[in-house]
């Protein structure tokens, strides 16, 4: 994949979001489990909200990215790989997130060696640094609710 | 009388001409003892408003007024001295709990404001605030008793054998002896979530009162035996007694006030208003929330029945709590009360959708507390191997008699009060624990006794330890496979500090069982879809306003579904917002305010 402008990644992100979004929109609408379900919409609208961050860049009225900078745990290295089930729980739905948010991260990363200039390396860091903080806090959520006790 | 006896008075004015005998006064004072009673000093970042400084002052020259907003454990208020009353005889410095106060070596200070003559020491300002002398406890002597009567408790060794209570309990003299450590500061009772009348209580204690003391339990909570033994006790934890001493053995103390009694009913007396007379009310969940809503409302007339899935009443208190910590005979002597105060009990019955809604048309109003009865899995791979079993089945099991193994060796994943149980039973199960607990050991969530209690056992904690996976060896047992792990720091201040995997090391451990008990979770498939839509959120909780009712109107929750300590005390705090909460709502049609 190659990218020519910042327009072109940031039009590439926006669909990313996008894609997520409607991932998630289904997964609410099929969800027998009311949590999950529940969880599943509050993604669709986080989704919407890192979409509406990236047209802001896009569109000049952000300057850039601004990531917390929250510690990562790693805890999505660690644990397994749950499927989409019509009963999905809350707790695999938080692991799926995390490991969407970690692909996108490393699609990021990746994409980076495609760069063709210093602008376009910058902004991919920006958006990589971006799903990790994503990725972080989806972390912390499943660290806060799933292992309350641990 | 002659002449010189009329004017020898004249004579005296001669005196008025020459140099007088008096001695002026110096310009510096000569400096007070260095443990002199001079004007009081208060190291105010170390008061934490107890009052006991202004309980004991014979003169009553000690208020107590506020300088700031009460915290846990602080009551924001401090001492204002009035010395027109104060005689400086330095007992309220003897008696402070945290040593904060004490009195400078100043003896002087002259004012033409009488008013100004009362101050708070750290407060205002004074010239002798930074004194180093004057008077202070001394070191080793404290009108406190600081120590704690011991509480006797079954040797390690032996109770691992037996499924007897580890607690023996007090005597009646030690209990009256630890009650008279109590200062009254109430301080405790801002700490507890159901607010119970702790100082008044230990007071009847004391006094050898123990109908009385009984009688302020009761009063705002139903479960208090349960309490008496396993509270989380956060009472404790801000006692002033307990900054320079032990703590009061204020759990212990409820214990032995319950313990007086075989029948509660026979000693109680509750003041009765039965304002809620041919109103009707359902409780699904028979958890101490459940047991509290429904025994308060059902003494104010209402009538209430309890649907509980278990065959017993008690929620977790009854499955999830083995019997060496809260023995049965103590549980049912709680819900023979509630019996006896009116409640219709519906054991081994379990609510489904439809039994749901028509209970809410048959009802006044529905509370539901049905606590978080399913565990959260490991999340790793290998969880599903036979041998991966989760704590809350193997407590519920075995309490309710099934037969339960645990092999030999058993590793026990988290660090909350169930993986303690779980520990500890299988260790009366005759196996080798070990705990595994991602984060160190003074963030655990369990209670620090419990802790010390497992260890006692025998029971090895591993902790900062991070659960990879689990395998299956040749020779039947688990591989237990765990990397180290490194703190980080917290999302927010006051937050837990975060366990971060150091990645490329691996540690085996060979078990017979892993025991998962990483957290707990609520369960909503009973419930009607378009209610659990409405109270249910995208975490798995269910909110409340401040009278305890969802976002449905007339349907009231409480417990470990709602708060986020997870603990039986919170329950019943909950359970008895709602009584309040449904008091309004069926008698005053109240529309609540949504939160």
């Amino acid at each position: 994949m190659e990218f020519n402008s910042i327009q072109e990644v940031l039009d590439f992100a926006v669909r990313q979001e996008q894609k997520a979004g409607r991932f998630y929109g289904l997964m609410a609408e099929k969800s027998t489990d009311v949590v999950a379900r529940k969880f599943f919409r509050e993604m669709v609208g986080e989704e919407r909200k890192h979409e509406a961050k990236l047209k802001a860049i896009k569109s000049g009225k952000l300057s850039g990215f601004s990531g917390q900078g929250t510690p990562q745990m790693n805890l999505t290295e660690v644990l397994g790989e749950p499927v989409f089930r019509e009963d999905i729980t809350l707790q695999e739905g938080l692991i799926i997130a995390m490991r969407a948010e970690k692909d996108a991260y490393e699609m990021y990363e990746g994409l980076k060696a495609f760069a063709r200039d210093e602008e376009l390396k910058k902004i991919l860091e920006g958006l990589a640094a971006e799903e990790l903080e994503h990725k972080a806090r989806m972390e912390s959520i499943y660290d806060q609710v799933v292992q309350r006790e641990n | 009388m002659s002449l010189k006896h009329v004017l020898q008075p004249f004579n005296a004015w001669v005196q008025a001409f020459s140099k007088p005998y008096t001695i002026p006064m110096k310009d510096t004072m000569r400096p007070g003892a260095d443990r002199y009673r001079g004007w009081h000093i208060n190291d105010v970042e170390k008061c934490v408003g107890c009052g006991t400084c202004a309980d004991i002052c014979q003169n009553a020259a000690i208020d107590m007024v506020p300088v700031k907003d009460p915290v846990k454990g602080d009551s924001g208020l401090r001492p204002k001295i009035d010395y027109g009353r104060c005689c400086w005889c330095a007992l309220c410095v003897d008696v402070c709990t945290t040593g904060s106060l004490g009195m400078s070596n100043e003896y002087t200070w002259v004012e033409k404001d009488p008013e100004k003559c009362r101050y708070t020491p750290g407060v205002d300002a004074k010239p002798w605030d930074g004194s180093e002398k004057g008077w202070r406890q001394e070191e080793g002597f404290s009108l406190i008793v600081k120590d704690r009567v011991p509480m006797p408790m079954l040797d390690p060794k032996e109770r691992i054998k037996t499924w007897a209570e580890v607690v023996v309990g007090y005597s009646v003299e030690e209990a009256r002896k630890e009650a008279a450590r109590c200062v009254s500061c109430g301080l405790c009772v801002a700490a507890c979530p159901a607010h119970m009348h702790i100082p008044d209580y230990i007071g009847a204690i004391r006094d050898g009162d123990f109908e009385k003391a009984l009688d302020f339990i009761y009063d705002n909570n139903p479960m208090p035996e349960m309490c008496g033994k396993v509270c989380t006790r956060r009472c404790e934890g801000v006692c002033s007694v307990g900054i320079q001493g032990e703590p009061l053995a204020i759990r212990w103390l409820k214990r032995f006030a319950t313990e007086q009694f075989e029948d509660f009913a026979k000693v109680l007396h509750p003041e009765v208003k039965r304002v809620g007379e041919g109103k009707k009310v359902a409780v699904v969940g028979g958890g101490p929330s459940g047991v509290t809503v429904a025994y308060y409302l059902a003494v104010r007339g209402f009538e209430v029945t309890i649907y509980e899935a278990l065959p017993q009443l008690g929620g977790a208190t009854f499955f999830g709590i083995p019997k060496y910590r809260f023995p049965m005979p103590s549980l049912e002597k709680q819900v023979d009360l509630l019996k006896k105060a009116g409640v219709k009990i519906v054991t081994d019955h379990r609510v489904e959708k439809d039994e749901f809604r028509r209970l809410l048309e048959e009802n006044d109003a529905l509370f539901f507390g049905t606590g978080l009865m399913k565990p959260y899995k490991l999340g790793v791979p290998g969880e599903d191997l036979e041998g991966v079993i989760y704590a809350l089945d193997l407590l519920r099991d075995h309490h309710v008699g099934k037969k339960v193994e645990v092999g030999e060796s058993v590793v026990v994943v988290g660090g909350g009060n169930v993986a303690i149980d779980a520990s500890r039973v299988s260790r009366r199960l005759g196996a080798e624990v070990t705990i595994a607990y991602r984060r160190r050991r003074e963030d655990m969530p369990a209670d620090d006794e419990e802790i010390e209690d497992a260890e006692a056992e025998g029971i090895e904690l591993v902790t900062q330890s991070i659960p990879l996976r689990v395998e299956k060896l040749e020779n039947g047992k688990l591989d237990f496979i765990w990397g180290p792990a490194e703190m980080v720091p917290p999302d927010r201040p006051g937050g837990r500090p975060k366990p971060k995997l150091i990645e490329g090391v691996e540690n085996h451990l060979q078990v017979d069982r892993v025991i998962v008990a990483i957290g707990q979770k609520g369960e909503f498939e009973w419930m009607p879809e378009e209610v659990a839509e409405k109270v249910v959120t995208s975490r798995g909780w269910v909110e409340v306003d401040e009278t305890g009712m969802t976002q449905w109107p007339g349907i009231f929750a409480g417990g470990d579904l709602v708060n986020s300590t997870a603990d039986a005390i919170s329950a019943i705090a909950d359970g008895l917002k709602a009584v309040e909460g449904i008091q309004q709502f069926t008698l005053e049609g109240l529309s609540v305010s949504k939160s």
